[in-house]
């Protein structure tokens, strides 16, 4: 293995000739396991062709979410029947209502809020965390005594609290919803800030003289990326429900804009009237989603951190 | 040990403070209330509140004597919308309601969780495993709002076994449903973290000169393994009792039990601040107490904190 | 005489993700009445598969297969009740980490009387007062009122004492003891061998000892099996294994292993080229909430130092753990800000610089650290950490120069130029510390601090990368500041050495001076303390 420094020159010559030899990264480790994780895969595929229908579906739909369908009013547990012939293809509501246009445009918004609350969680966290953990001492202490305080307030009803002073909003609900996870990122974030912070490479690239703000992009935040993926993904379902819970009070997005939680609301309260399709179909869509969120959660968990199961 | 409580104390204290006086300027700035200058309410009403917060008092002292009432007198005021009831009273109706099946469900969910993750870890791999999992990936699909419905088509609509709502005074049957629904998803959770915490455990070191010790396997499991594994568990317990706390309201919705979910929520909808503010410190309260115990538990397990 | 253990033709096998790896292949060798037998071996050898494979503790996906004869039993064939009053009862074992060895969460007296509980059938009381004895046998003090702590409340060395207690309480008739003294500091490493010879004598038992290093072997052991990558290549006494090695494997094994007997002095230059002044470091252990302070411990981690380094020499920091040798090093390198005292790098006075002006400085002196693989980003690959330094200090340069430099840097240090794409998960110990040492040298320093730099090596790749060090020293007209607890690297590597013991320089001098006639006492304990010191060998390398 020992080269000796006379051959550097005609070796180096030769360069172009090597083979270089690819490298592969944990990155590539972490996706070829993910690959072969049949349960994630599936549920990767399932999730896609469900956020595809969402935003595509409503092409196809005949009816918008707000129109009312006088032919089936009066008597929806007959005809309001899900049929390819009348158009609601999942039916009405009891307000006669095309479900699937309803079950579809309640899609966008729960994904939508499942997403950017999760994506406003990661960011403001992982910012917050990484600066916490980085410079530690005072800085971390009282960023940390924050958080504390912050996690012992009941967000949903706070949520709830401002929801009610402030009408309701969409975009109050993403940024409120988002908001109420970031604390727990930040935790984590900041406790493998810490751990990475103390470890040999990060004290050899200051031994070099790499400055602070390159350390942290270029060393910290890269090893991060791993464990907040993983948990960005367990967060969605967990912004999903919450929103769904917020709606199902009657507390979330406004009609006509309808989501899950709304739906499945309304769904329930009817059900004794044998007009059952109008709780399972945003049900299925609420349960296969969550399903499938979870699976490829674990999925990246096993992937980035192989471990017994 | 005691130096530790107290120090949790300190922090705790602060937060409650925060907490009273955030909650108290959030209502105070609230639109369409009595300390806006509009003052639509009742005239009674109104006088109850000025007669308690004295309206046209400075900021400060309103704080000051709201603060006060509730630490010192436990009164949250009266109700922005009942000119008869205080906040206490519509506590004080609720909260027996809300506490007894809340502790049942946490009862629940701690007690058949931890028993389902030990159980899958012990036999990792085997029928019982795969099949505790399952049900834990399911139940965790299921929230409460979710499976409430399900629960009640199945035993009230299809089977006719429970009444599908009421309280009539804490009569089990009228518990048995909200129990399920509330404490499913986190039983789920439970089973979950107990059975990848546990084994973690029984793959460390120490377990291993435990076996080495010729122990036999219900010692080592019981009195070597089962306090580390509870840790992560011990942790989750804050944010589930919270969670817990927070799916009553879907509960008394649901099932019309009457506990402070339901006012809370009515209150949300008819604009009754000072009672939603008084609910939610009462909550806020509930969640310091509470994590302060489970601090306390974690230390008490793991000796390395105490210090 | 019939032997106590005999193991015949043992397999081992693991089932992983990968398909089936094979740990231990037909391996045979006894153990005798009274003896101390050594299995040794570099990491990978199965010496430890082939120790727990004895007892049953094998990991799940874990296969054995072949005979292990004790007491006319085949303790393979044996199902775990069985197993169960074979442990602790008739075999005992203790472990490499005694921190995770014991259980964190019980006290000591509960770990203790446990064993005596379920095997003896002893009352509490009874278990506890045997427990105590066994304390003191084992020179723990004030047994009585100690016996109720926690783990982590005794020392290292401590808490591998009460390992030992517990293995012995049912005075077994055979003792495993897996690489018990590896985690350990020399002098603390010393009095468990101590301890370990006299339980052996007072019990009349077997022991089965499992180490990676030569001088342990030559310290305690009767017999030694050699093994390598499964199998036992050379089997004898120690006299004969240790100085008259018939396998190739062994007797390059034992040539890496570095003699004790020190090197002469090299000439050196009269420049200094890094001068330490009364240096001092410490830390205060705190508590704060809310911003008040209130300062529990304080640890004088580095106390007053006082060196000199000469242009071309290597200097030595020898001392154990807690003397604040890393420290000191973290503090020249600046990695950790001083309290109070001097540095001079050539003229230039470090300590008053701050993080902008050393900067530039860094070009001059760089680290090499002790963990090969932690010291590497593992999402970056060789060609950008080695390129590191050179984006930090020279950002004009083109990427085909640095490409250029790299390549030149990866020659000098051994490494295949093709690699340059691979990760460091993808890489040996021995190539991470090349890696490491390549991205040191790229921006030609005058000084190289290496903070234990094989350590954590196999003997056999410690030899070559010390040698790779020396080469690349005289190439580039390196001066070294060399920190280590392995006095045997110390010996044949540095030209001067300083002993440093709780923050304190205790002396300094010529590495043969200073082995020859140690001044201050700690330093005497320390020499005599190292394992295998009477074993008389050359090293097969001398710089």
């Amino acid at each position: 293995m020992f080269l000796k420094n006379n051959k550097n020159n005609s070796l180096f010559n030769n360069i172009n000739n090597l083979d270089y030899i690819e490298g592969r990264s944990l990155f590539d480790d972490a996706r070829r396991r993910f690959l072969l994780n049949k349960a994630a895969m599936i549920s990767l595929l399932l999730l896609t062709l469900i956020v595809l229908f969402s935003f595509i579906g409503p092409f196809f739909s005949q009816w918008t979410n707000e129109e009312i369908d006088w032919n089936a009013l009066g008597n929806i547990a007959t005809l309001g029947k899900p049929s390819i012939s009348t158009g609601h293809f999942f039916g009405t509501d009891e307000l006669g209502r095309d479900l699937y246009s309803r079950v579809l445009q309640g899609s966008q918004i729960s994904l939508m809020v499942g997403f950017v609350g999760a994506l406003i969680a990661v960011v403001v966290g992982t910012i917050y965390g990484t600066i916490a953990g980085y410079f530690g001492g005072k800085v971390d202490s009282i960023m940390m005594r924050i958080v504390d305080v912050l996690m012992s307030i009941p967000y949903m009803f706070v949520l709830i609290i401002l929801m009610v002073i402030f009408e309701r909003s969409v975009i109050l609900l993403f940024i409120g919803i988002g908001l109420i996870s970031w604390l727990d990122m930040a935790r984590i974030v900041r406790g493998q800030t810490l751990s990475l912070k103390n470890k040999e490479f990060i004290e050899a690239s200051i031994a070099i003289g790499v400055k602070n703000y390159i350390i942290i992009v270029k060393h910290i935040v890269p090893n991060l990326l791993g464990i907040v993926a993983v948990y960005a993904t367990l967060l969605i379902p967990g912004m999903i429900i919450t929103e769904s819970f917020i709606s199902f009070l009657g507390l979330g997005v406004q009609e006509p804009l309808t989501s899950w939680g709304a739906l499945i609301s309304e769904g329930a309260r009817t059900m004794q009237y044998g007009t059952l399709w109008q709780l399972l179909f945003p049900l299925s869509f609420f349960i296969v989603s969550l399903f499938c969120f979870y699976f490829i959660g674990d999925g990246l968990r096993d992937a980035l951190d192989p471990k017994d199961r | 040990m005691i130096y530790f409580i107290i120090r949790r104390l300190a922090v705790s204290i602060p937060t409650l403070l925060i907490l009273i006086i955030l909650s108290f300027i959030l209502m105070y700035s609230a639109p369409g209330g009595p300390f806006t200058s509009e003052r639509p309410l009742p005239p009674q009403v109104l006088a109850n509140i000025q007669a308690k917060y004295g309206l046209d008092d400075p900021l400060w002292k309103q704080i000051w004597d709201y603060t006060y009432g509730i630490i010192f007198n436990f009164d949250f005021g009266p109700s922005f919308r009942y000119k008869d009831r205080s906040v206490n009273d519509i506590i004080a109706q609720g909260f027996p309601v809300t506490l007894t099946y809340g502790t049942w469900s946490f009862i629940v969910a701690v007690f058949f969780g931890c028993s389902l993750g030990i159980i899958a870890a012990i036999r990792q791999n085997s029928w019982l495993d795969y099949f505790a999992v399952g049900v834990s990936i399911g139940a965790q699909v299921l929230p409460n709002f979710v499976l409430a419905p399900i629960l009640v088509l199945v035993f009230t609509l299809l089977l006719g076994w429970l009444p599908g709502g009421g309280w009539n005074g804490g009569q089990w049957q009228c518990i048995v449903m909200p129990v399920i629904a509330l404490s499913t998803s986190y039983m789920a959770s439970i089973a979950r973290l107990m059975r990848s915490s546990m084994l973690e455990v029984l793959n460390s070191n120490f377990i291993r000169t435990a076996k080495a010790k010729g122990l036999p396997v219900k010692l080592i499991i019981f009195r070597h393994a089962l306090k580390p594994s509870l840790l992560p568990v011990i942790s989750y317990l804050g944010p589930a009792f919270v969670g817990m706390i927070t799916g009553s309201v879907v509960i008394d919705l649901y099932f019309s039990t009457g506990g402070i979910g339901l006012h809370f929520v009515n209150g949300a909808l008819n604009r009754d601040y000072s009672t939603i503010m008084g609910i939610t410190i009462l909550v806020g309260i509930l969640t310091i107490t509470f994590n302060l115990i489970v601090d306390i538990l974690y230390a008490w397990i793991d000796p390395k904190i105490r210090y | 005489m019939s032997p106590l253990l005999s193991i015949k033709n043992l397999n081992v096998n693991f089932d992983t993700p990968d398909g089936e790896v094979n740990a231990v292949n037909n391996l045979n060798f006894d153990l005798h009445k009274g003896e101390t037998l050594a299995i040794v071996g570099e990491s990978g050898s199965g010496k430890s598969q082939t120790a727990f494979s004895i007892l049953g503790l094998l990991s799940k996906n874990g296969r054995s297969s072949g005979s292990i004869l004790f007491n006319n039993l085949n303790l393979l064939s044996l199902n775990e009740k069985e197993m169960n009053q074979v442990r602790a009862q008739k075999i005992g074992i203790i472990f490499q980490d005694p921190m995770t060895s014991l259980n964190p969460y019980l006290r000591v007296s509960d770990q203790l009387a446990e064993v005596l509980v379920v095997h003896k059938n002893n009352s509490r009381n009874d278990a506890l007062n045997e427990s105590i004895k066994m304390l003191e046998a084992v020179n723990i003090p004030n047994a009585k009122n100690r016996i109720h702590m926690f783990p982590h409340e005794f020392s290292g060395g401590q808490r591998q004492r009460l390992m030992i207690a517990m293995s012995l309480a049912l005075s077994p008739k055979i003792l495993i003891a897996d690489e018990p003294t590896t985690a350990l500091d020399v002098t603390t490493e010393a009095q468990i061998l101590n301890l370990v010879k006299d339980m052996q004598k007072q019990y009349n038992s077997g022991v089965l000892f499992i180490t990676h290093d030569f001088g342990v072997v030559a310290e305690i052991a009767d017999r030694v099996v050699v093994m390598h990558e499964g199998s036992a290549v050379e089997t004898g006494s120690v006299e004969q294994v240790l100085n008259k090695p018939k396998h190739p494997y062994t007797r390059s094994l034992i040539a890496a292993v570095p003699s004790l007997n020190p090197r002469k002095a090299r000439s050196t230059s009269k420049e200094k080229i890094l001068e330490v002044k009364n240096l001092s470091k410490s830390f205060g252990v705190q508590n704060s909430f809310f911003g008040f302070r209130k300062v529990n411990l304080v640890v004088n981690a580095v106390n007053n130092v006082s060196i000199e380094l000469f242009s071309g020499e290597t200097l030595g920091i020898v001392g154990e753990s807690g003397s604040g040798k890393s420290t000191l090093a973290r503090c020249l390198i600046k990695l950790l800000n001083s309290d109070s005292g001097k540095i001079f790098l050539g003229d230039v006075e470090l300590t008053s610089l701050n993080r902008n002006e050393m900067r530039p400085l860094r070009t001059k002196i760089q680290m090499i650290f002790q963990d090969p693989l932690a010291s590497l980003n593992p999402r970056l690959n060789i060609e950008q950490t080695i390129a590191e330094p050179l984006k930090t200090h020279f950002p004009n340069l083109s990427n085909n120069d640095i490409r250029e430099k790299v390549i030149s840097a990866m020659n000098r240090v051994g490494l295949k130029p093709n690699l340059i794409n691979r990760y460091p998960h993808e890489f040996s110990g021995g190539q991470c510390q090349r890696v490491g040492i390549a991205r040191a040298l790229i921006t030609e320093p005058k000084l190289i601090i290496c903070d234990e730099p094989v350590s954590s090596l196999d003997v056999s790749i410690q030899a070559q990368i010390l040698e790779l060090l020396d080469e690349i020293r005289k190439q580039m007209k390196l001066s070294l500041l060399f920190i280590t607890h392995d006095l045997r690297v110390a010996a044949q590597v540095c030209d001067r050495i300083a002993v440093m013991q709780y923050g304190n320089l205790l002396e300094t001098g010529k590495t043969i001076d200073v082995f020859k006639n140690p001044k201050h006492d700690y330093t005497k304990s320390l020499l005599s303390a190292v394992p295998g010191k009477k074993w008389k060998k050359e090293s097969s390398y001398a710089f």
